[in-house]
């Protein structure tokens, strides 16, 4: 943004937030944002204005110079960018890290407020989020939720923060119905934006060599597979359960490819909603890892290399190299090649391409080998290429409520202090659906700064602000330790218990004793589910709609759960040659699964909610129904 | 499944109570919650359409925006009501013919209460009488609006009603003779009030303090030479005198949460129910599962609401500040009113004296078929009842027995609407959006199973041969008119 046109959008910002000039009693706050401020910074003083009217009912004038007098100053940006913080702070500004900040208090005789400043724009608008923090704002994945308005007080504050984990990372899985490749760069924009503002500073994009986001060719061969999900489509039958939530949509889509036809339509559109979610996040001082597999590929580029196999994992949709390949094959090298460079080329503003390889140590020095020579090529300024063994392991996504929160505290405890200056220290939280996460992320948001900060206590701090007493964060304690519990049992009994794919369901319809552990994983839900309704009646107002979607879905997962039962019931009358009960059984099952698919639809927020309904309709709820079908033709 | 069933038992949908009373309009008006006397029963319509959806045979549709009244019909004029935004609740007149719009009222409520899904701040179904329409917001009290020009006539404040367990309000008036009548089962100080329908002033108000929070509506029931006022509240079903709101009867057969509404047919008034848990469960032990945060056992002030400190202090007796046991009865059920859960469909002869629970009922069956929000539909000689996951059951009016029972009427989900008849037809709207369609007979016979494409909580209306359907944000106007 020029000079001439910040102008502008701050009279025009300033007039959109003055307070009617008669009202009696509204504060009045001056925020003091740089002459030579970023876009960031003047996000962050945006920022700040919005959350002080909200806050307070005040006056809020945005300015970019220090007037000679005033109780209710903010200053925003650090002495470098700010000449009014170099006024004010004088020689006592600290030294800080380009993530520190601070919020610090000031009292020089007719001017009085507060600095709200790090040594980077990002870091300034970390210190404006803390500042909304400590006033009481809670960030959630899709909302803020802010406390009752109060009296102005900047007196008091002497605050400096520097984090204890420098990577806060958003791992993006974008691979299935229910994963974040149902988000539309709209949808990434929100989240974006809440991640920010929890201080995350980092998202890693994974992306999969059948998706429609990069385009090139290889010895003639142009690359043509270019499909999401797999290539797999969810149509929303008008009937079916939880239809509600897609409105008046056939089928389920992401928005970003609506209507886009096969090959080149939908790698425009995908490279298209990339740029975008990159664009999005560059804007809020969030780097970009691009995640890709060097040595897998679409299946087209087999017909150059025969040497390619289907992949294991996604055989119609991808190759690599088979058992007998030596990385020193000079085709398959000059194909990774070609495909990191497509990446980096098409996505110049990342600041990682991350390759993990997860063959041979002399695969991954190939892969290295490769980086280097692109690296000398410059192939690209700015994108960093990182090669690396593929040790993190892909989180198993399941269609039922999960939580890992202390399952993260624990693994904190655990680790190491940070040795010396400059060592990475990271975290990754894999985005599952955002559904249950909201503790999970305000506990790894907090105690990224601060190592005193427990799950508990990060728990405790967003619910009490939220819903208003210790009784209440106690009962969700106990809720979400249940569904932690439970996500441990499933875990450790059958990972694949309820993971998305077209057996999910079916996989049950065997003729054996329904195993111990069920009632266990039952009871679990059961005691969740409670516990979230016993919450929800006694929360003050602002938490409800978010405890009711939680007590919803821990309601769904009960009836799902019924359903699976039910399933297994009725593949022992079946094999006990019962029909008529197996029958009976199967329509049970396919009640219990409507309603839970319906309850979702009652309280679906975004893509994944929505995917997961999806799936369970294609991958559930449909083959049951045919299941129940065959049954009955049998008779 | 017992979660099931609590949540059942909790989201009470309004709309679907409202009963009606003999109200002076036109032969095909649907002047209140379910029509005439809340039966649910057109008599004059014909040429009812079978199948039809937001697609197909539309006559007009219009955007309300959300909410889960029923429509009303007079003089063919439809009304409406709707939450324009969180503050702002709109009555709103169309040409029942055409859809257009006559008039509409925006009306500021201010902050609103606490309430449970799908329960919704306009809840309420509006009543009329052909010249004005009373209309009641929980934190407006109730309106009498002009018909022709929707201006006010007056206003009448009424206590806010508080529930134990945050459901909200969903209670709505009728119209009888020169009353509106509303009856407020709350959990604080339930009442029911006659108001005139030409000033608003009390005509009289009679407490109900044996009651629980509940969302029947008023009934009128001519037996025995007399018109009575039947409402059904927790544990008892109770006759009023129309002229000075005295009670004349009670039976003592019902269950403790009653969210339906009585259907009457000649003297007969039929009641179908279903209250949480089984004949023990009291209110005393739903509140401390749901009302005991820190679950010590006992209940403290600070885990209810303001407006009940005063039950609560009453119910203390040793005043160690927490209710246990006997006290948390003491304190918010009445003494002479135990009700507990359960599920019964039962046959009661208006027009009693007195305790009428051994002289004048005529059948109670111990059954599960009802549900616990969608009343019952009386006619042909048959009681039809219909639940969660679209299972309905018919029985014998004269006897109880079952004509058949806990058969599938094609549409799983829940069932908030009740069933409504018209031309040989019954109505059955789904949760869903799908409003399936049965043959009026002693066989079960689904002619069609139609797609309002939206989730529907209100029942629909019936009235000149058009079906008037609210779905969450649209009312649609169906007809064999329609192109």
């Amino acid at each position: 943004m020029n000079a001439r046109c910040f102008s502008t959008a701050l009279v025009l910002f300033v007039l959109s937030f003055a307070s009617n000039p008669f009202t009696r009693g509204a504060e009045q706050v001056t925020v003091v944002v740089g002459q030579g401020a970023t876009d960031l910074e003047h996000l962050a003083a945006q920022e700040l204005v919005a959350q002080f009217k909200k806050l307070f009912d005040a006056n809020v004038t945005l300015t970019d110079f220090l007037p000679d007098q005033h109780q209710h100053l903010v200053l925003v940006g650090g002495p470098a960018k700010n000449k009014a913080t170099r006024e004010v702070a004088g020689e006592s500004w600290p030294k800080l890290t380009d993530q520190g900040f601070i919020l610090r208090s000031f009292d020089a005789g007719a001017r009085r407020g507060v600095i709200v400043a790090g040594d980077s724009p990002v870091a300034t608008y970390w210190a404006v989020c803390e500042l909304g923090h400590r006033f009481g704002i809670r960030y959630l994945l899709r909302e803020d939720i802010y406390p009752d308005q109060q009296p102005l007080k900047l007196t008091g504050l002497d605050v400096l923060m520097e984090p204890r984990i420098e990577v806060r990372a958003w791992d993006v899985t974008r691979d299935g119905v229910m994963s974040a490749e149902s988000w539309s760069v709209a949808d990434y924009q929100k989240l974006l934006g809440q991640l920010a503002k929890m201080k995350f500073n980092q998202i890693e994009l994974s992306v999969r060599p059948w998706q429609p986001v990069v385009d090139y060719e290889f010895r003639a061969i142009h690359k043509q597979t270019a499909v999401l999900w797999r290539g797999e489509q969810f149509p929303i039958p008008r009937d079916a359960p939880g239809r509600t939530a897609f409105g008046e949509a056939a089928a389920f889509e992401n928005p970003d490819f609506a209507g886009k036809q096969a090959g080149g339509e939908m790698t425009a559109a995908g490279i298209k909603h990339m740029r975008g979610i990159i664009a999005a996040a560059k804007r809020l001082g969030i780097s970009v890892s691009l995640q890709m597999n060097p040595l897998q590929f679409p299946p087209e580029f087999g017909r150059v290399i025969p040497e390619l196999v289907p992949a294991e994992e996604a055989a119609a949709f991808a190759v690599q190299p088979g058992p007998e390949v030596e990385p020193d094959h000079a085709a398959v090298k000059e194909l990774i090649s070609t495909t990191m460079r497509a990446y980096a080329e098409t996505y110049p503003n990342i600041d990682k391409l991350s390759c993990p390889v997860s063959r041979s140590k002399s695969w991954y020095e190939a892969v290295r080998a490769i980086e280097r020579s692109l690296r000398d090529q410059r192939v690209t300024n700015a994108v960093t290429f990182e090669v690396r063994s593929a040790e993190r392991l892909a989180e198993r996504v399941s269609v039922l409520p999960q939580s890992k929160t202390q399952h993260w505290d624990r693994s904190f405890s655990q680790r190491k202090p940070m040795s010396g200056p400059g060592m990475l220290n990271m975290i990754f939280v894999p985005m599952s659906p955002l559904a249950e996460l909201d503790p999970t992320i305000q506990y790894v948001s907090r105690t990224a700064w601060d190592k005193s900060v427990t799950a508990r206590s990060a728990h405790d701090e967003l619910f009490i602000s939220i819903a208003g007493e210790q009784a209440i964060a106690d009962r969700l304690w106990l809720a979400f330790g249940h569904i932690e519990s439970a996500t441990e049992l499933m875990s450790a009994k059958d990972a694949d218990f309820a993971v998305p794919s077209p057996n999910m369901l079916l996989q049950h319809f065997q003729g054996e004793p329904a195993p111990e552990w069920w009632a266990e994983l039952n009871e679990h839900y059961t005691q969740a589910m409670i516990e979230l309704y016993r919450s929800h009646g006694a929360a003050d107002a602002r938490a409800r709609p978010l405890l009711f979607y939680y007590a919803k879905r821990s309601e769904y997962v009960l009836e799902y759960l019924g359903c699976v039962k039910a399933v297994r019931s009725a593949a022992i009358a079946k094999k006990e040659g019962d029909i008529e009960k197996a029958i009976e059984q199967l329509a049970a099952a396919i009640e219990s699964l409507y309603n839970a698919i319906d309850t979702l639809g009652d309280v679906a927020q975004d893509p994944s909610d929505r995917g997961l309904i999806a799936a369970l309709n294609a991958y559930a709820y449909q083959p049951l129904l045919a299941e129940y079908e065959r049954l009955q033709a049998s008779e | 499944m017992r979660f099931g069933k609590f949540f059942s038992m909790v989201f009470l949908p309004t709309a679907f109570v409202l009963a009606a009373c003999v109200a002076v309009s036109s032969a095909e008006d649907w002047p209140q919650f379910r029509g005439p006397n809340a039966a649910g029963i057109s008599r004059e319509s014909k040429n009812l359409p079978v199948e039809f959806s937001n697609k197909e045979k539309v006559l007009w549709s219009i955007e309300l925006g959300e909410g889960i009244a029923c429509p009303i019909v007079t003089g063919g004029k439809v009304i409406a009501t709707t939450m324009i935004d969180d503050h702002t609740f709109g009555v709103l007149c169309f040409d029942a013919a055409t859809g257009k719009e006559l008039w509409r009222r925006e009306l500021d409520t201010g902050p609103t209460p606490a309430i449970m899904p799908p329960n919704a701040q306009a809840s309420s179904t509006p009543a009329t009488d052909g010249e004005r329409v009373y209309v009641y917001f929980s934190t407006l009290g109730m309106l009498a609006l002009d018909l022709k020009s929707g201006e006010t006539v007056w206003t009448h404040k009424i206590q806010e009603p508080f529930y134990l367990l945050n459901w909200g309000a969903a209670h709505s008036p009728i119209v009888y003779k020169d009353l509106v009548i509303f009856n407020q089962d709350d959990d604080l100080a339930p009442f029911m009030l006659a108001l005139d329908k030409q000033t608003g002033e009390v005509r009289w108000r009679t407490p109900r303090d044996e009651m629980l929070a509940g969302y029947a509506v008023p009934v009128i029931c001519n037996a025995n030479g007399r018109e009575d006022i039947v409402m059904a509240g927790s544990g008892k079903l109770k006759g009023y005198d129309p002229a000075n709101g005295k009670e004349l009867w009670t039976c003592n057969t019902l269950l403790r949460t009653i969210m339906t509404s009585p259907a009457v047919v000649d003297d007969l008034i039929y009641v179908s129910v279903q209250s949480y848990g089984d004949t023990d469960r009291v209110l005393k032990y739903a509140l401390l599962e749901w009302k005991d945060t820190n679950q010590d056992g006992k209940l403290s002030k600070d885990e209810f609401d303001k407006p009940f400190w005063e039950k609560f202090d009453k119910g203390d007796v040793n005043k160690d500040g927490f209710l246990v046991e006997s006290e948390i009865d003491a304190a918010f059920q009445a003494p002479t009113n135990m009700a507990g859960g359960g599920s019964s469909i039962q046959a009661i002869r208006g027009g009693g004296t007195g305790d009428v629970t051994k002289t004048h009922m005529l059948w109670n069956i111990d059954n599960t078929s009802p549900s616990n929000i969608a009343s019952p539909l009386v006619d042909d000689g048959r009681v039809f009842v219909v639940k969660k996951g679209g299972i309905a059951a018919s029985f014998d009016a004269r006897t109880g027995d079952e004509v058949w029972s806990k058969k599938r009427i094609t549409n799983f989900g829940n069932y908030y609407a009740s069933p409504i008849a018209g031309d040989g037809k019954v109505y059955v709207m789904g949760e869903n959006g799908f409003l399936v369609v049965l043959r009026q007979g002693p066989e079960l016979e689904v002619l069609a199973k139609n797609d309002m494409g939206d989730s529907c909580i209100a029942t629909p209306a019936i009235a000149d041969g058009r079906i008037f359907v609210r779905t969450l944000k649209k009312l649609y106007c169906f007809s064999e008119e329609a192109k």
